[in-house]
């Protein structure tokens, strides 16, 4: 919508004045508005691996901490982000009796936006993405940084392991 | 001048297609989360104060009572085990009635059998309890694990009616530890 009316504005200024010179500011505008092909050109998640340590099925979930950063360039403050966590699999790899939804994210912060942040709630993982920030895009290139708290909640029923377990998480960063 | 007009709106009309179809860039990564399950074990005795009755007056039969434990154990996968011992820390007082460490009379006992609906498996048969050693109660094996509320077990004191126990109300205190690997 603001591109049609940069569009209308910039039909009018044809007919006041032809030259670029005539008429800066209002070219200007006209740039300004235009959509930006955004692009994230760089992403991290650190650290790898996110390690827990269970002690106690009857106590409090243990935590863990990830960070996400990322690069966008050619953003825009009319456009919109979100980052949204999933797992490829159901259960954790070695041990098959730990679902995926014993894990729970909180995104605790987000720095690098022009508005929005992190959503709210905790969220429960699953294969299928579920959306943890969202937000409108700092102009230009902007550095994002995202804290996440990771919790797994601990249960009698799953065996007893030597080796470590794992899951991959997988962030998806949409910048549109 | 009308030319020239024409030009721009042409412009703006590719800007509003580009509008509408600015792609939405996407990137994707992972990070792998890390856990050891260790092997665990907890047990709560439900049973505070286990009263012990005989419903004989003739000395034809024991007193008896019962104790419900709660346990809570995962065993680890391959090589695991565990178990829930009993031992009498304190025996029975005052002086003058029965006693585990030195019984008043030979074969007299405090013993106990186990009941339990688990995949955890009660020791057979019954059990002489002692204040020298622990004593099995239940046995755990490999990859075996309690609900998550626990597992209860139910263990049925019997102690022998002698008559030469003096009257009175006498105490003992019955430890139950619990392992698991």
């Amino acid at each position: 919508m603001l591109a049609a009316l940069a569009c209308g504005l910039a039909a009018i200024s044809g007919f006041a004045g032809v030259t670029a010179q005539a008429q800066p500011a209002l070219r200007s505008q006209q740039v300004s508005v235009r959509p930006q092909a955004a692009a994230i050109t760089f992403s991290l998640a650190s650290p790898s691996p996110v390690s827990f340590t269970l002690s106690d099925p009857d106590a409090a979930p243990a935590a863990g901490a990830s960070t996400l950063i990322w690069l966008v360039t050619g953003g825009a403050t009319v456009s919109s982000w979100n980052v949204a966590v999933s797992v490829p699999t159901g259960t954790f790899s070695g041990c098959p009796e730990i679902p995926a939804s014993a894990i729970t994210a909180q995104c605790s912060s987000v720095t690098g936006q022009n508005t929005g942040g992190c959503n709210t709630g905790t969220f429960t993982l699953g294969t299928t993405p579920v959306q943890i920030a969202s937000g409108t895009e700092a102009a230009g290139t902007g550095l994002y940084l995202l804290n996440l708290n990771l919790f797994i909640t601990d249960a009698w029923k799953y065996k007893g392991h030597t080796s470590a377990c794992t899951l991959n998480v997988t962030y998806s960063i949409t910048a549109n | 001048m009308k030319r020239i007009s024409r030009i721009k709106m042409m412009t703006c009309g590719l800007m509003v297609f580009f509008a509408a179809n600015a792609p939405a860039q996407s990137a994707s990564g992972t990070t792998t989360l890390s856990v050891v399950v260790p092997a665990e074990a907890a047990l709560t005795v439900t049973t505070a104060t286990t009263n012990m009755a005989t419903a004989s007056t003739t000395f034809g039969s024991a007193f008896t009572g019962s104790t419900s434990v709660n346990l809570k154990f995962r065993t680890s996968a391959t090589t695991g085990s565990g178990t829930v011992t009993v031992k009498i820390t304190t025996d029975f007082s005052p002086t003058g009635g029965p006693s585990v460490a030195t019984p008043p009379t030979a074969g007299d006992a405090l013993s106990y059998t186990c009941s339990i609906t688990s995949s955890a498996a009660c020791v057979t048969g019954s059990t002489t309890a002692s204040t020298g050693s622990a004593t099995n109660v239940v046995t755990m094996g490999a990859a075996k694990h309690s609900a998550n509320a626990g597992d209860v077990a139910t263990v049925g004191w019997s102690l022998t009616d002698d008559p030469v126990y003096a009257q009175g109300t006498y105490t003992a205190t019955a430890t139950f530890t619990i392992s698991a690997s």
